[in-house]
């Protein structure tokens, strides 16, 4: 009698465990859930932590340019059956994970650094009355605005041949942040099968 | 089917490829009254813009900016050479041969070369294409099961921010009724611990950027939901958002489509002189009441074309 009972158990639950079983044969449906976790993730991280950096602008009293802001714009997530991948693009974000040297594009001399809350986030050639000035035997320039004879000058900008940024890995969120979103995933893709082989939602 | 194809981002890359060009002298309430929202959404413009290599030039940088490979302030110095190239003044009229443009205060919005009118442009039309491409990625099963809401919030930041404007003499003071809680409100949205958030199938998507509602609307259901704007979209997980009492445990979000580029075929309704200058510079045949971009030989088209893996 309990032998019977005992099949009539395992008739009920083995289609149950047979989806639960195909889900965890199918690589690319797990992948899927672990892309929108890690995706989600540096989109909270680069809204929370990136884009309220306001370095330079807060220094120099100006409103921020806005760089890292709106994430859902510049990220995107694919997956297959090797890998869930998360796109940025972003120009920028490669300092996360090396070194960054910027130098003068192309028919240009000069990279320009603002030294005041107005030069902040604008071309210098569109700010009228600017002199350029180069210290004898240094590497940098600078443009200058003078307001009245006798007054020294206000200056603009700190011109300079390169920039060399280091790498910064706070740009993205920590390997282990990265690994519990990991884990969240597999455990949503796991709780669906659950859903899915109990016919539940799909 | 629970794993459904998600848009890829080649895919939006397209979606920004056929997007038409809509050079005209009208303004942004004049464009919108004479073709309809519709047409905008599938169209680079931008008001008083009556040339269409202008246009094609900001295709190009936003199709950068949307690939990483430049940033804002780059993009908008471009722009501002091909102004200065083509003789823009906005002082004087606008370009060389413009007959109808009303002269703007150089640095304004209505300059066509000022930084705050060439990033408007290019963050919108950038905007509008990466928040499309996300609302289509997150519309799979997968995403509408585990991240089933959004949250409407401040996402970049603005020197006058919607519910505050800039008084005679510059201070900032309130704008009442015009910030986006009192508009969330307007148009029967929830809050949840004083949050904007609702379901993705919500339809206060369509309504928080209605121009019917609200005159600066993109009329888009998905940000930028108006001119200019900060605010857009955090995703909410499922968890988060059965806590908070926006589904319950068993409910299923349902898909909502909202592709730009589907069945667009008022574009042949365009203005003859409008489509004569789109045809002679831009290579659009209109065939079957349907205008496609061929741009054959044009490097932003080949961009396009190589990144959507054609």
């Amino acid at each position: 009698m309990s032998y019977g009972i005992a099949i009539d158990v395992r008739d009920a639950i083995s289609p149950y465990l047979d989806a639960i079983q195909d889900g965890f044969g199918n690589p690319k449906g797990l992948h899927e859930f672990i892309a929108n976790e890690e995706l989600e993730l540096i989109r909270d991280y680069l809204l929370t932590e990136v884009a309220t950096r306001h370095k330079t602008a807060s220094a120099l009293g100006a409103t921020p340019s806005g760089h890292w802001g709106d994430p859902q714009s510049y990220t995107s997530a694919s997956w297959d059956d090797e890998a869930a991948t998360v796109a940025i693009r972003k120009a920028g974000i490669g300092r996360a994970v090396h070194d960054v040297d910027i130098e003068p594009g192309a028919g240009k001399q000069w990279l320009t650094i603002p030294l005041i809350a107005e030069a902040y986030n604008q071309r210098a050639c569109r700010m009228a009355g600017l002199f350029f000035t180069q210290p004898k035997g240094k590497g940098y320039a600078l443009l200058g605005r003078r307001t009245e004879k006798g007054v020294p000058p206000t200056w603009v900008y700190l011109l300079v041949k390169s920039v060399h940024q280091a790498q910064d890995r706070t740009l993205l969120p920590t390997q282990q942040a990265m690994v519990v979103a990991a884990d969240i995933g597999a455990r949503k893709y796991l709780k669906t099968l659950k859903l899915q082989a109990a016919g539940g939602p799909n | 089917m629970i794993f459904d194809e998600p848009m890829t981002w080649e895919e939006a890359l397209a979606e920004l490829a056929a997007k038409k060009l809509l050079p005209s002298s009208l303004s942004s309430r004049e464009l919108r009254e004479e073709w309809g929202t519709d047409i905008l959404h599938r169209s680079i413009f931008s008001a008083r813009t009556t040339k269409a290599q202008l246009l094609q030039d900001y295709r190009e940088r936003i199709a950068e900016l949307l690939d990483g490979t430049t940033n804002l302030a780059t993009a908008r110095a471009r722009i501002q050479d091909l102004l200065d190239a083509l003789g823009y003044d906005s002082e004087r009229g606008g370009f060389p041969d413009d007959t109808d443009i009303p002269p703007a205060e150089r640095g304004s919005l209505r300059d066509l070369a000022s930084n705050e009118r060439v990033d408007l442009v290019l963050r919108t039309n950038m905007q509008q294409v990466g928040n499309f491409a996300a609302r289509e990625a997150g519309q799979t099963a997968a995403a509408l099961y585990a991240f089933p809401a959004y949250e409407l919030l401040r996402v970049a930041p603005r020197s006058v921010p919607r519910g505050e404007k800039r008084a005679r003499g510059g201070a900032i003071v309130p704008d009442a009724g015009n910030d986006w809680p009192s508009r969330w409100e307007t148009v029967g949205g929830q809050f949840y611990d004083g949050r904007m958030i609702a379901r993705k199938d919500d339809p206060i998507w369509e309504r928080i950027g209605s121009s019917g509602e609200f005159s600066d609307g993109l009329d888009a259901p998905f940000p930028p939901f108006a001119f200019n704007s900060g605010f857009g979209w955090r995703s909410i997980g499922r968890d988060e958002a059965i806590a908070l009492g926006v589904i319950d445990e068993d409910t299923q979000v349902q898909a909502r489509d909202a592709r730009m580029n589907e069945g667009v075929k008022a574009a042949a309704d365009l203005d003859p002189d409008l489509r004569d200058s789109m045809l002679a510079g831009l290579h659009v045949k209109i065939a079957q009441g349907v205008a496609t971009l061929e741009a054959a030989g044009d490097k932003s088209a080949r961009y396009l074309r190589k990144a959507a893996g054609l």
